[in-house]
């Protein structure tokens, strides 16, 4: 960094932090890290795991975040002398995701130590600096016990609160807004889960808490590849909770960061379509391939594995009811173009599958969580089947598009689009009339509809080349098309029985 | 040039307007703290070719001339996003678009723009100064909004030789016409042999901004913007 402008993200080598050092770099950003060694792994290594990780997602080469070791629980940070004079040279923001989210305080300190009093280090590290600008990672639940309608505006309302880790998060929020020299940006996430995608998930709270439980306290059944569970679970079914994907937190974390005029307010990321528990439950039950879980109303005199259960998931009693409705003008406003994705029933199948497969955390990581992505099964086989049940079928196009999608499970491919018929070659010399060029991460949002084409173009995320006019005009076809025929992607065993719509 | 205030914030606020028996959506971005100088309408590009608010042309130019003392309406077209009306039907109207950039109905969407022009004097009242600023399509659609003559027009990526730009041969007000070069949209030659045909008090202004789209060039459009509108502004007998 040869100037200011640099960002200072704290938390990187967490779940949502490293997706926001993908982002930022992907977006261009001059990023520094502050990172602390562990047992095991030096600061180097951490940061390089996560590296591998962000360009295995993306595709594509990301520049080295600039690495400074230090922990956010020390004074100054743990930073030397030499790294906070260069930090103070070099960044004027800092976007702050480290959190500690153990809901029962430890002997330690936790969560008020990393939370808290590190967030107060933190601002008057920047305030000495004269870095003015701090994006803070909240929490929606800083509402604590309140049942909403919850105003983005709204912080301190004489609101209990369910646990330490809420108390210890509005703290936090207080600390920052205070702070009379810095103009701060807060990010008030619900409750993160797996990618929206992929299902990568790096963190195993909440709602995994319990499909892991149910998971482990399953009995071999009668029946050939199902178990049994007498489980007995204190809902309605109606109950909602507010699950919000980590790459679109990241992502609309990422855009507001990138765009001053969108800075100095509170922003809700939550989810305005809940999902549903009857809905996480039916398909955690079939995922798991477990018989015997019920939904009741009222639970009277637990059997032994209930009791075991409801100890297992004592920490989230005070959650059983409906999550508070979140207000996100703020969010919706500034980010109209990206809604947040309904966690519906698809999606929550995708996150507990890949729970499953990788073991609730235990199972060997592969970092890769795009690369399940495989763009050939789309141009070569979703694509030109599902063009013949669209529109585009009755439209006289007679053309070639070019697709260069860069990163694991990318490649290029040329489309020759004729007749209402498309047919796909892999990585033909052919010089398209129109090429697309993106990488994976982009081509998985615009084939699922969470981006379109002409946005991500004109967001630089897609780049045309030959007949520009062309491809903007073919860009706006094919998102038509993709709103119509969405695709989720499934893992190559999978690809067998992906069937597309009626 | 008017520097842009690195303190200043803009506010955003969401406004629905009548076009004829149609309500549109737009949005108003004023500054946050100081004096609103002038305002102006931003009238965006095709409907067909990321013409709505969200494009980075409207919403960066109106960010930031909000921040340079600017009161600045931008809209979304009929048909397009939450404003009322049929959206363009594209697999119909593509063959059309495909071959001459043009989709029926388009005269409506000048309606939509001296609509626009109204509800931004009723929203912003007294202001001293007016002002219309164009981006692509919406150049063309500029002189079908009565104006008076202290009203400057900027024009950017102007879409001469693809939409009728015939009725500038009768504006009189100074006109700011930035010319991007290898624009797709128009040809080098095209442009100055219009800009030379204008008679109105003009500025041609050209440069490598990235084609036709002005990614990552948002913020010194803004200010060439607002630096020609002050200047007009600031000209005696210029109040609207």
């Amino acid at each position: 960094m040869d100037t200011r402008g640099g960002v200072l993200l704290t938390g990187a080598t967490g779940f949502l932090g490293r997706y926001l050092l993908r982002n930022l770099l992907s977006a261009g950003k001059r990023v520094a890290v502050l990172v602390r060694p562990t047992r095991t792994a030096t600061c180097a290594d951490r940061v390089e795991e996560v590296l591998e990780f962000a360009q295995s997602t993306v595709g594509t080469y990301l520049p080295q975040p600039t690495i400074l070791a230090g922990d956010l629980r020390e004074r100054d940070l743990g930073l030397s002398h030499a790294d906070r004079v260069w930090l103070s040279r070099r960044c004027d923001s800092v976007v702050h995701a480290a959190a500690c989210v153990s809901f029962r305080t430890s002997p330690d300190g936790e969560p008020h130590t990393t939370n808290v009093l590190a967030t107060h280090r933190l601002v008057d590290l920047c305030a000495r600096g004269g870095i003015r600008e701090l994006h803070h990672v909240s929490t929606a639940f800083v509402c604590g016990q309140r049942l909403g309608p919850i105003l983005e505006s709204e912080v301190e309302c004489g609101q209990t609160f369910h646990n330490e880790y809420e108390q210890s998060k509005l703290a936090a929020e207080l600390a920052v807004r205070s702070a009379r020299s810095i103009r701060s940006t807060i990010y008030r996430p619900s409750v993160i889960v797996g990618d929206s995608l992929t299902g990568y998930t790096g963190s195993y709270h909440g709602v995994y808490k319990f499909l892991e439980l149910a998971h482990r306290l399953a009995q071999p059944g009668n029946e050939m590849g199902r178990r049994i569970l007498p489980l007995r679970l204190p809902f309605a079914g109606d109950e909602l909770r507010n699950l919000v994907p980590v790459d679109w937190v990241a992502e609309a974390i990422t855009r507001i960061v990138g765009s001053i005029a969108l800075h100095g307010r509170t922003y809700h990321l939550t989810n305005p379509q809940p999902a549903t528990v009857r809905d996480i439950k039916e398909i955690a039950v079939e995922e798991l391939q477990i018989d015997g879980v019920e939904l009741v109303d009222r639970m009277a005199d637990p059997n032994a594995i209930e009791r075991a259960f409801l100890q297992g998931i004592a920490d989230y009693f005070p959650y059983l009811t409906s999550d508070p409705v979140f207000n996100s003008r703020n969010t919706r406003t500034a980010l109209p173009d990206l809604p947040c994705p309904q966690v519906d029933r698809e999606r929550i199948r995708i996150l507990v599958r890949f729970a499953i497969r990788d073991n609730w955390g235990r199972g060997k990581r592969k970092p890769t969580p795009r690369s399940a992505l495989q763009c050939g099964d789309y141009l070569e086989r979703y694509f030109p089947a599902a063009v013949t049940q669209s529109p585009l079928a009755r439209i006289p196009l007679d053309t070639t598009l070019g697709f260069d999608i860069r990163g694991p499970g990318g490649g290029r491919w040329i489309c020759r689009l004729s007749g209402g018929q498309v047919i796909s070659v892999r990585d033909s010399a052919e010089r398209p009339d129109v090429e697309y060029r993106m990488g994976v991460q982009t081509f998985a949002a615009v084939v699922s509809g969470r981006e379109t084409p002409q946005t991500a173009f004109f967001n630089h995320q897609i780049e045309i080349a030959g007949n520009v006019e062309d491809g903007l005009k073919l860009a706006l076809l094919f998102g038509e098309f993709v709103r119509d025929f969405p695709y989720s992607p499934c893992s190559q065993e999978e690809h067998d029985d992906a069937t597309l719509p009626d | 040039m008017t520097q842009p205030s690195r303190t200043e914030r803009e506010v955003i606020e969401e406004i629905r307007f009548p076009s004829g028996q149609l309500m549109l959506e737009g949005r108003l971005y004023y500054p946050e703290r100081n004096t609103i100088r002038g305002g102006v309408v931003l009238v965006g590009p095709h409907p067909m070719l990321g013409g709505d608010m969200n494009n980075n042309v409207v919403r960066g130019v109106s960010t930031w001339l909000a921040r340079l003392g600017i009161g600045t309406l931008c809209f979304n077209y009929r048909g397009v996003g939450a404003s009322e009306g049929k959206p363009p039907t594209i697999t119909t109207n593509l063959a059309e678009f495909w071959a001459t950039s043009r989709i029926e109905d388009e005269s409506a969407y000048a309606d939509d723009a001296r609509a626009a022009k109204v509800e931004l004097q009723e929203l912003l009242g007294d202001v001293p100064h007016l002002g219309l600023v164009g981006y692509s399509f919406g150049c063309s659609l500029l002189p079908h909004i009565p104006c008076d003559q202290a009203c400057p027009l900027a024009l950017i990526a102007p879409t001469v030789g693809r939409h009728d730009y015939a009725a500038y041969q009768n504006v009189s007000n100074s006109v700011l016409v930035i010319a991007p070069e290898g624009d797709f949209a128009t040809d080098s030659a095209q442009i100055g042999a219009w800009f030379d045909s204008l008679s109105a008090p003009k500025q041609l202004i050209r440069g490598e901004w990235d084609d036709h789209f002005f990614r990552g060039w948002e913020e010194e459009l803004a200010e060439t913007v607002s630096s020609f509108l002050h200047a007009r502004w600031e000209e005696p007998h210029a109040a609207n």
